[in-house]
C-alpha cells in the first residue's frame, strides 16, 4: 500500500460562480496520495471527481484549505511556476482530444521532454522507449488525426509517463474507448504502475477501473461518503 | 531549444488553416505591395520635381551678392565674382554657370513681353541646365548677338530664327537701354510658362547691353544633389555672408521642398491607415486562432508550458506569417516598381503645365534600399505588434477553463 503522501488536500473545497450565484463543487476535503497508488474517484457526474483532480494536477486552486504536491502549495504560485510544478511532478492523461493535432506521435510525446530540457540522445531514447513500451513504435510518425482513439489516448500515456513524474492524473481516460481497447489501455497503466512504482489517480466511474483500482473514493456531491 | 519547438508549431498550425493563412497573407502583403509602390512612385515624382527644378534654371546650389531678392529690378552684381569661382573650384565643383540676370521687355513689331534675360557662357550652362539640349530651331548661342528664345514665345510674337526683335531694360546705372538682336535659335521645354518668360543671350554680349562689363548677377552650379546641405554650409564658410548669398536648391525653390514635405507627411499617414488596417487583420486572425485553440492552449499549459511558451509560439505564428507576407509583398512591389521604373505612368494630359513635370511628363517609380527595408521592417514589426495581444491573452488563460472549454 501507499506511504509518504505525496499529494495532499488540507480541508480544500472549491466554489464556482454561476450566473452570480456561488456552486460549490467540492466541500472542505482532506486526501493524502502516496507514492505508487493506484486511485480511482469515482461517482456521478458532479460529485466533484474532475474538480478533485484538476486540484490535484496544480491546473485549479482551491477557494479554501490548500493542495500541496511534493509539499509545494499550488495556491499563490505565479502561471510560470505553476506550470514548472506541473511539469515536472504531474502527468496528465485528459478524456479525449489531448494531444497536439499538427505534432505527430513521437513530437507529442517529445514535447514534454523539450519542455525539461532533456539533451540528445537521451531524449530520443526515451521517447522511442516509452512509444516501444505503448505499442505505438509503428505509428510513431503520424499526427493525431491519423490515429484511432485507443492510439491517440496510448500517446497520451506515453507523453504523460516520459518526463517520469512521481503522479499521473487521468480523468475518464477510458471515456471514448471501446471496452477492449480500455482494457488494453488500463493494463498498460497497472503494468507502469507496478513497474516504475508510478501513482496513478484516476477520475471515473468505468467499472473497468474501479475494478482494477487499488483504492475506490466515491463522492457525491462535492464530498467523500466512502474511501 | 524550445524557441525551434515553438516555432516548428508554430509553422505547422499556420499551414492547418491554409485558406485563413493564406488570406492573411494575402492581405498584408498586398498592403506591402501598396506601400513600396506608393513609396518607389513618390520618390519618383520628388526626383522629378527636384530634377526639373535644378536643370530647369535654377542649378543645385546658387551664389548671389548679399542682398539679392529674386524680384529685383535694379542689377545686384556679385562681387569679385573670380573669388567666387575660385571657392567653387577649391570645392572640386567643375559643373557651375556665370549668368547676368535681367528683367527685360521684348518687342516684336506692334508685340512685346516681359522676359527675364539671361546672359550665360553657353558651354558653361549647357552643364549646369537642360536648356542647351531643349534646341527646336537654330543654333544654341553661337553667335555673339544672338538671342535664344522659347518657341512658344517666339510663336506668341510672330518671329522666326533670324528674325529681329528689341530689348529694352534698365543697365547697370538704372539707366534704360534698348537695342535689337537677332533671334539666333528657338528652345522647348515642357513647360510653356518658362519658355514664354525666359530668354538667353551670351554672357558678353548681355554684359555690353547692360553696360555691366565683367559682371554676373547669379552664379548656378551642379553639385548633384548628395550632401547638398554639406556642400552649401562648406561654401558659405568660404564666402562670407556679408558679401555673398548661397543657397541651396531647396532654398532657391522653397515651394518645392515644402511640396516635398507635404508628400511626404501624406505619406506618412497613407503608412499608418495601411498599416492600422494590416494590424487589425492579423489581430483578428490571431484572435480567431486563440478562440479555436482555446482546449488545445489549456492542455499545453497543464503539462507545463510556460505563459512565456504559449506567447512566444502565438507571436511566431504571427510573425511567420508577417514574413511570409513581407516576402511575396515586397517581391511584388519590387517587381511592379521595376517596371514602373521602366515604362513609367504617362501624365502628360495633367502635367502639361505643371512647373514640377519641366524635364518629362512621365512618372517613373524609383525604388530605393532604404525604403524597400523600411517598408518590410514595418510590415514584420506591426505582425509581431499584431501578435502580441491575442498571444497574451493565450498565456494567461487558466487551465482549468480552457480544457473544460468546448
Amino acid at each position: 500500500m501507499p506511504n509518504e503522501p505525496f499529494l495532499c488536500l488540507q480541508q480544500a473545497a472549491r466554489t464556482y460562480k454561476a450566473n452570480g450565484l456561488p456552486v460549490t463543487a467540492l466541500h472542505p476535503t482532506d486526501l493524502a496520495v502516496g507514492k505508487g497508488a493506484f486511485i480511482c474517484l469515482a461517482g456521478p457526474s458532479g460529485s466533484g471527481k474532475t474538480t478533485i483532480l484538476n486540484l490535484m494536477g496544480g491546473i485549479d486552486t482551491p477557494t479554501a484549505g490548500r493542495v500541496l504536491i511534493n509539499g509545494q502549495t499550488t495556491t499563490g504560485l505565479s502561471r510560470a511556476a505553476a506550470a514548472i510544478l506541473r511539469r515536472e511532478h504531474i502527468g496528465f492523461v485528459f478524456q479525449a482530444f489531448n494531444l497536439i493535432p499538427v505534432l505527430t506521435a513521437y513530437e507529442n510525446v517529445e514535447y514534454i521532454l523539450l519542455l525539461k530540457r532533456v539533451a540528445e540522445p537521451e531524449r530520443t531514447a526515451r521517447v522511442e522507449e516509452v512509444l516501444a513500451g505503448v505499442g505505438l513504435e509503428k505509428v510513431r510518425n503520424k499526427r493525431p488525426a491519423e490515429l484511432s482513439g485507443g492510439q491517440q489516448q496510448r500517446v497520451a500515456v506515453a507523453r504523460a509517463i516520459v518526463g517520469a513524474p512521481p503522479i499521473v492524473l487521468a480523468d475518464e481516460p477510458t471515456g471514448s474507448l471501446d471496452s477492449r481497447t480500455g482494457t488494453k489501455l488500463l493494463d498498460l497503466l497497472r503494468r507502469l504502475n507496478r513497474e516504475r512504482q508510478t501513482t496513478f489517480v484516476f477520475s471515473s466511474h468505468d467499472p473497468l477501473i474501479i475494478e482494477r483500482a487499488d483504492q475506490v473514493i466515491r463522492l457525491q456531491d462535492g464530498r467523500i461518503v466512502e474511501s | 531549444m524550445n524557441t525551434f519547438m515553438y516555432g516548428r508549431i508554430a509553422l505547422r498550425n499556420i499551414r492547418r488553416n491554409s485558406r485563413r493563412s493564406a488570406l492573411t497573407i494575402l492581405a498584408v502583403a498586398f498592403g506591402l505591395f501598396c506601400l513600396i509602390v506608393f513609396q518607389a512612385l513618390k520618390e519618383g515624382l520628388h526626383q522629378e520635381m527636384v530634377t526639373s527644378t535644378v536643370r530647369l534654371d535654377a542649378g543645385t546650389l546658387q551664389i548671389h551678392a548679399a542682398g539679392h531678392e529674386p524680384n529685383l529690378a535694379v542689377l545686384l552684381p556679385i562681387p569679385h565674382p573670380e573669388r567666387a569661382a575660385s571657392a567653387l573650384r577649391q570645392e572640386g565643383f567643375t559643373r557651375f554657370s556665370r549668368r547676368l540676370k535681367a528683367p527685360t521687355l521684348l518687342l516684336a513689331g506692334e508685340k512685346s513681353s516681359s522676359v527675364l534675360l539671361a546672359g550665360v557662357e553657353p558651354d558653361s550652362e549647357a552643364k549646369v541646365t537642360m536648356i542647351g539640349n531643349r534646341l527646336t530651331a537654330g543654333t544654341y548661342l553661337t553667335e555673339p548677338d544672338a538671342l535664344l528664345l522659347g518657341q512658344e514665345l517666339a510663336a506668341e510674337l510672330g518671329v522666326k530664327v533670324g528674325g529681329k526683335v528689341t530689348l529694352m531694360a534698365q543697365n547697370a546705372f538704372g539707366r534704360p537701354t534698348t537695342r535689337s538682336f537677332t533671334v539666333g535659335g528657338l528652345y522647348r521645354t515642357d513647360l510653356t510658362s518658362f519658355d514664354r518668360t525666359h530668354i538667353y543671350l551670351p554672357l558678353a554680349a548681355a554684359q555690353t547691353f547692360l553696360d555691366a562689363k565683367g559682371e554676373v548677377t547669379e552664379i548656378a552650379v551642379n553639385s548633384g544633389l548628395a550632401r547638398i546641405d554639406q556642400l552649401t554650409a562648406r561654401l558659405r564658410e568660404l564666402l562670407p555672408g556679408d558679401h555673398y548669398q548661397v543657397r541651396s536648391w531647396a532654398q532657391v525653390a522653397p515651394d518645392v521642398q515644402q511640396l516635398i514635405e507635404l508628400n511626404d507627411a501624406t505619406m506618412d499617414l497613407l503608412i499608418l491607415i495601411v498599416f492600422a488596417i494590416v494590424a487589425l487583420g492579423i489581430t483578428n486572425t490571431m484572435n480567431t486562432v486563440i478562440f479555436e485553440r482555446f482546449r488545445e492552449l489549456g492542455i499545453l499549459a497543464a503539462i507545463g508550458t510556460e505563459p512565456a511558451g504559449i506567447l512566444s509560439m502565438i507571436v511566431l505564428e504571427s510573425s511567420f506569417l508577417g514574413l511570409i507576407a513581407a516576402g511575396l509583398g515586397s517581391l511584388a512591389g519590387t517587381l511592379a516598381c521595376l517596371y514602373l521604373h521602366r515604362y513609367g505612368i504617362d501624365l502628360t494630359s495633367l502635367t502639361s503645365a505643371n512647373q514640377y513635370f519641366a524635364t518629362s511628363h512621365v512618372l517613373k517609380a524609383v525604388l530605393t534600399w532604404p525604403d524597400l527595408l523600411e517598408a518590410v521592417g514595418v510590415t514584420l514589426a506591426t505582425a509581431v505588434l499584431a501578435g502580441i495581444y491575442p498571444a497574451w491573452k493565450g498565456a494567461r488563460l487558466k487551465p482549468v477553463k480552457a480544457i473544460l472549454h468546448i
